[in-house]
C-alpha cells in the first residue's frame, strides 16, 4: 500500500543532470567535457584572469544561464500543466488554459512594438510588461468566471477561452500594424529564450521558485479534487479557496516562464501526461516528477534546437511542437478507454 | 655613397617609417543611440548584423576586416564567404558571435536596444548605426564606417563618387518634362490589397528624384496596402515589381483578374526591380536611383552614369 | 442526532425544499424517498453543507452545521456518493484514505492512526483486497463499497448515502444495505439514505421521509408512511401493497388497473 519508492525520482533527477551537462557542452561551438570542467575549476578558484577566453565567456555568460533558465522554464510549465490537469480533471489541460500565455503574449507584442528610449530598454522591459499583462489577464478570467456565481472549473475554462481568443486577436492585429517588429514577435510567440545572460534567470527565479514551491504542496489537494467539487467539499476541503491558490501559483509560475522564455508549447501538456501514465494517479508524486521531467524535456528539446541546423537555431517552441504529433499518436495507441 | 648622403638617406627612411606607422590613439565615436564607443584602433574583426552594414563595409574597402555577417548579407559576392551568425530564423547565434572574438559589432535601427545590452553584457563593443532618412545621411554613415575601420580615404572617395553620380542624374532629369506615375509593388500575395512604399521611404524619394511620381506617396505610413480598386482608379503609367525576387513576373501581373485594364499592363510597362537596391540603406541606393531614372526616362538612359 | 428545522433550500432564486422538518437518531437508518425531482439530492447537499440553506437550520448533535468550517462539518457528516466517474487511476487505498482529509494537514501527511482507521474502514466493508487494485478496473459494487469505506474513514457520526444501490446488481444491493444496517447499529451512526427502490426501504430502514415536490409528505416508520393511497398519490400511479409472508413486510407494486 505504500508507494514511496525513490526510484522514479532518482531516475528523473539523473536524466535532468545529464541534460544540464549536455546543455552546457553543446552548441554551435562544441566544448569538450574536460574543457568545461577546467573552466568551472578556473572559475571557482578564480584563476580565469582578466582576459576571459571565449570558451569561458560562452559557458558562463551564455550556456550556463541559458541552461538554468530553460530548466526553470520547463519545471514551471510542467508543474503548472500537471496542476491544471488535476484541477480541471482534464488530461488536455495545459498551463495556458486560462489565458496567461495569450495575455503575456499581447503584453510582449505591444512592448516589442514600442521603440523604447535606450536608457529604459534594459533586458527587463519586455518580460516585465509581459508578466504584468499575463497576470492581469488571469485576473480578468477569474472575475469573468465568477459571473455565474460559482467559479467552477468549467466556467474558468470557458472564460479562459473567451479572453484568450480576444487577446490573441488583438496581438495579431498589433503585429500586423507594426511590420518592423513582426519577425521578433513571431519568434517570441514561437517560444525561445530571446534573452541571454544571467539577468533573465535572476528575474524569473523568485517567481518560479515561489510558484513551483506552492504548487508542490498542492498534491494532496489535487488528489481530493479528482472526485469533483462536491465530494471534495463533503470531505472537508474549502474547494474555492484551494482552487484559487492553485490558479494563483500556476499563473505566477507560467507568467514568469512565458515572460522570460516566450510561449513554449507542449511541455506543460505532455510532461504531466506521461508522468501520470507511468507513475500513477497520485498527484503527490505527479507534481514533483513532472517538475523534474519538464526541466529535462525542455533542455533536451533546446539542445536539439541548437544543433539540428547549426549554426542557426530553431526556436525551441518549434521542437516541442514537433514532439506533439508523435506523442498524441502514442497516447492514442496506448490508452485504455477508461484511462484517458 | 658619401657619409652625408647616407645620413640623409637614413633620416629619410626614418621619417618615412615614422609617418607610415601613425601613432595609434584611442578614438571615441558617438552612435545613433548617443552611446560613446571607444576603439583603441580601427576595428579589425567586425561582425555585421545587417545586409546594409555589410555592403557599407565592403564598399569602403574593409571587406577583409569582416569576420562575421548575418544570413541576409549577400552583397557583394565576397560577403558570402564570410561565416554567418544566423538571423534568418529568429535570433542571432550569440555563441557564434562570441566565438569569432570580434572587436566591433555593427548594428542598425533594425535591432532593438535590448540586443545592444545583451551584446555588451557579453563584453562586446557595439556600434549602432542609424537609418538614413535622406541620401545625405547615407554619406554620413559611409564616412562613419570609414573612420571605424580605418578607411577614411576610401570612404571619402566613395562619397565623392556617389554625389557626382547623383548630381549627374539630377541634371539629366531636370531636362525631362514628363513625370510618369508609378506603382512600386512590394508584395501582392493578396492581389486585391498589394503592399507598396509610402511617403518618406527611399523608394518614394528616389522615384521623385528620378523624375517620377510614386503612387504610394499619397497613402499613410511607410509600408502600406492599397486596394485594387484604388489602384485601378489611379491607373499608374508604370508598375515596378519590387517582389520580382520572389518570383513575380510581368506575365503573372497581366493575368491578375481586374488588372488587365490598367494602362501599365496594356502598354507593357511592367518592369522587374531589384528591391535590395532601395530597401538596404547602403551605397547601392544610388544604383537604385539610376535604375529608376532609366526606367522612367528611357530617352536619357545612355547618358546615365 | 440530526435535526432539520424548517429547512428551505434551492439554487439561485428557486426554492426546491420547502419547510422540511425531521429528526434522525443514532443507530437508526432513515430513508429519503420520493419521485425524481422531489428534492432527495438537494436535501443530501443541504445536510452535507455544500448547499447553503435559504431558511431554517440543520443541527448535527446540537451544532448548527452552517456555523462550522468545511473540515468541522466533514468530521460530523460523511457522504457516500453514487459510484460514477471515479478517477480510474487511483488505487483502492488511495481512494479510501482520502476520507481522512478533515484530519490531515495541507500536505496530506498521514499519521499512524490515520492509516489504522483507513484499514479498519476497509476491513469493515470487505475492501482490503482492493487496496492495490485500480478503481477503473473494479465493478460497480466494488466501487460503491470503496466509497462506503471512504465515508467510514471519515469517522463521522452521521452517514449520508445517495442512492447507493442504483448501479448495483441485486446481490450487491442486499449486501450493501445489510452492511449499512450493521454499521448503523454497531457504531451507533445516524444513517440517512436516499433510496429509489421502495421495497428495499421497507426491509432495511427504521424510518422513512417521503418527499414530493420539495415538501415533506410524511415521516415515520415504513409501515406508517408507505401506504397504498399515499404512494399512489405521490407517484401518480395506482400502487398496491401485497404481503410477502414475513411479518409486517409488503411488496410494493404499481399496477395498471
Amino acid at each position: 500500500m505504500k508507494e514511496n519508492t525513490a526510484r522514479p525520482y532518482l531516475v528523473t533527477l539523473a536524466i535532468l543532470l545529464a541534460a544540464m551537462l549536455l546543455s552546457v557542452a553543446v552548441g554551435s561551438v562544441v566544448i569538450p567535457l574536460k574543457d568545461i570542467f577546467a573552466v568551472f575549476w578556473q572559475g571557482i578558484t578564480g584563476s580565469l584572469g582578466e582576459q576571459i577566453p571565449p570558451e569561458a565567456a560562452i559557458i558562463f555568460k551564455l550556456r550556463l544561464p541559458r541552461t538554468i533558465l530553460l530548466a526553470l522554464t520547463g519545471a514551471a510549465l510542467a508543474s503548472s500543466g500537471a496542476a491544471y490537469q488535476g484541477l480541471f480533471r482534464n488530461p488536455l489541460a495545459d498551463p495556458y488554459v486560462i489565458g496567461v500565455a495569450s495575455g503575456a503574449g499581447l503584453g510582449a507584442v505591444i512592448a516589442m512594438s514600442i521603440r523604447w528610449p535606450y536608457e529604459w530598454a534594459s533586458t527587463f522591459i519586455i518580460p516585465v510588461i509581459a508578466f504584468a499583462a499575463g497576470l492581469v489577464t488571469v485576473l480578468l478570467v477569474v472575475v469573468l468566471a465568477r459571473v455565474n456565481r460559482t467559479s467552477s472549473s468549467t466556467s474558468l475554462v470557458l472564460a479562459g477561452v473567451a479572453i484568450s481568443s480576444f487577446t490573441t486577436a488583438v496581438s495579431s492585429f498589433v503585429m500586423l500594424k507594426s511590420t518592423g517588429e513582426l519577425r521578433r514577435s513571431m519568434v517570441w510567440l514561437l517560444g525561445g529564450s530571446t534573452l541571454s545572460g544571467w539577468q533573465p534567470v535572476l528575474g524569473m527565479l523568485p517567481y518560479a521558485v515561489l510558484g513551483i514551491g506552492a504548487l508542490l504542496t498542492m498534491g494532496y489537494t489535487l488528489n481530493v479534487m479528482q472526485f469533483g467539487d462536491e465530494q471534495a467539499a463533503q470531505m472537508g476541503l474549502r474547494v474555492g479557496r484551494r482552487r484559487l491558490i492553485v490558479i494563483v501559483a500556476a499563473s505566477l509560475t507560467t507568467a514568469a516562464a512565458v515572460s522570460f522564455s516566450g510561449v513554449i508549447g507542449f511541455v506543460g501538456l505532455i510532461t504531466p501526461h506521461i508522468v501520470r501514465l507511468l507513475a500513477g494517479g497520485n498527484y503527490r508524486r505527479i507534481l514533483p516528477l513532472s517538475t523534474l521531467a519538464g526541466a529535462a524535456f525542455l533542455l533536451l528539446a533546446d539542445i536539439l534546437a541548437r544543433v539540428v541546423i547549426a549554426p542557426q537555431e530553431v526556436p525551441v517552441g518549434i521542437i516541442t511542437a514537433l514532439t506533439g504529433a508523435p506523442f498524441f499518436i502514442w497516447v492514442l495507441r496506448r490508452s485504455r478507454p477508461e484511462e484517458v | 655613397m658619401t657619409m652625408k648622403k647616407t645620413i640623409i638617406f637614413a633620416l629619410l627612411i626614418t621619417v618615412l617609417l615614422l609617418t607610415a606607422c601613425k601613432p595609434v590613439t584611442p578614438q571615441t565615436y558617438t552612435d545613433f543611440l548617443q552611446r560613446e564607443v571607444t576603439l583603441t584602433q580601427p576595428a579589425q574583426r567586425i561582425v555585421s548584423l545587417a545586409p546594409s552594414n555589410t555592403e557599407l563595409l565592403f564598399a569602403v574597402g574593409a571587406g577583409e576586416q569582416v569576420v562575421g555577417r548575418e544570413d541576409f548579407s549577400d552583397y557583394p559576392a565576397e560577403a558570402l564567404d564570410v561565416p554567418s551568425v544566423g538571423g534568418s530564423m529568429g535570433d542571432y547565434n550569440l555563441e557564434a558571435i562570441v566565438a569569432l572574438q570580434p572587436d566591433l559589432v555593427l548594428l542598425t535601427e533594425l535591432h532593438s536596444p535590448e540586443l545592444v545590452h545583451s551584446l555588451e553584457g557579453l563584453g562586446l563593443t557595439v556600434f549602432y548605426l542609424g537609418n538614413p532618412v535622406v541620401l545625405e545621411d547615407l554619406y554620413t554613415n559611409i564616412e562613419t564606417v570609414g573612420k571605424l575601420t580605418g578607411h577614411e580615404n576610401e570612404a571619402a572617395a566613395l562619397v565623392a563618387d556617389l554625389t557626382s553620380r547623383v548630381s549627374k542624374v539630377d541634371e539629366l532629369v531636370a531636362g525631362t518634362t514628363n513625370r510618369p506615375v508609378i506603382f512600386y509593388e512590394l508584395d501582392a500575395t493578396d492581389p486585391a490589397k498589394p503592399w507598396t512604399a509610402g511617403p518618406g521611404t527611399f523608394v518614394d524619394q528616389l522615384v521623385s528624384r528620378a523624375g517620377g511620381v510614386n503612387l504610394g506617396s499619397s497613402l499613410d505610413g511607410a509600408w502600406v496596402q492599397i486596394s485594387q480598386e484604388e489602384l485601378i482608379l489611379r491607373d499608374p503609367d508604370m508598375i515596378f515589381l519590387g517582389d520580382a525576387a520572389y518570383g513575380t513576373t510581368p506575365e503573372q501581373v497581366a493575368a491578375r483578374a481586374g488588372w488587365e485594364n490598367l494602362q501599365a499592363v496594356t502598354k507593357g510597362q511592367i518592369s522587374s526591380f531589384d528591391d535590395d537596391l532601395v530597401s538596404r540603406p547602403g551605397p547601392r541606393l544610388v544604383d537604385g536611383l539610376i535604375e529608376f531614372a532609366r526606367l522612367l526616362h528611357p530617352e536619357i538612359a545612355d547618358q546615365l552614369p | 442526532m440530526l435535526e432539520l428545522l424548517d429547512v428551505h433550500a434551492g439554487y439561485l432564486n428557486k426554492s426546491i425544499l420547502q419547510g422540511i422538518n425531521f429528526t434522525a437518531s443514532p443507530g437508526e437508518v432513515t430513508a429519503l424517498v420520493g419521485p425524481n425531482g422531489a428534492g432527495k439530492t438537494t436535501l443530501i447537499r443541504a445536510i452535507s453543507g455544500v448547499l447553503p440553506l435559504q431558511q431554517g437550520s440543520i443541527h448535527a448533535f446540537g451544532k448548527d452545521i452552517q456555523t462550522l468550517s468545511a473540515a468541522q462539518r466533514a468530521r460530523m457528516v460523511a457522504v457516500v456518493p453514487q459510484a460514477t466517474q471515479l478517477p480510474p487511476a487511483f488505487t483502492g487505498w488511495q481512494t479510501v484514505v482520502l476520507g481522512r482529509t478533515p484530519y490531515v494537514n495541507w500536505l496530506g501527511n498521514l499519521s499512524h492512526r490515520d492509516e489504522t482507521i483507513t484499514r479498519d474502514a476497509m476491513r469493515q466493508t470487505a475492501t482490503l483486497e482492493l487496496a492495490n487494485r485500480q478503481v477503473g478496473q473494479l465493478s460497480g459494487g466494488e466501487q460503491q463499497r470503496l466509497l462506503l469505506a471512504r465515508a467510514l474513514a471519515q469517522a463521522a457520526p452521521i452517514l449520508v448515502l445517495d442512492e447507493p444501490t442504483t448501479h448495483l446488481d441485486i446481490q450487491f444491493q442486499f449486501n450493501l444495505l445489510a452492511d449499512v444496517r450493521r454499521l448503523a447499529e454497531g457504531q451507533n451512526l445516524v444513517v440517512v439514505m436516499a433510496m429509489h427502490d421502495l421495497n428495499l426501504v421497507s426491509r432495511f430502514c427504521d424510518k422513512v421521509v417521503l418527499l414530493n415536490d420539495g415538501k415533506l409528505v410524511s415521516y415515520g416508520a415504513p409501515a406508517e408512511v408507505l401506504t397504498a393511497e399515499r404512494l399512489s398519490e405521490v407517484y401518480r400511479i395506482k400502487i398496491e401493497l401485497h404481503p410477502d409472508g414475513k411479518e409486517g413486510q409488503f411488496f410494493i407494486m404499481p399496477t395498471l388497473d
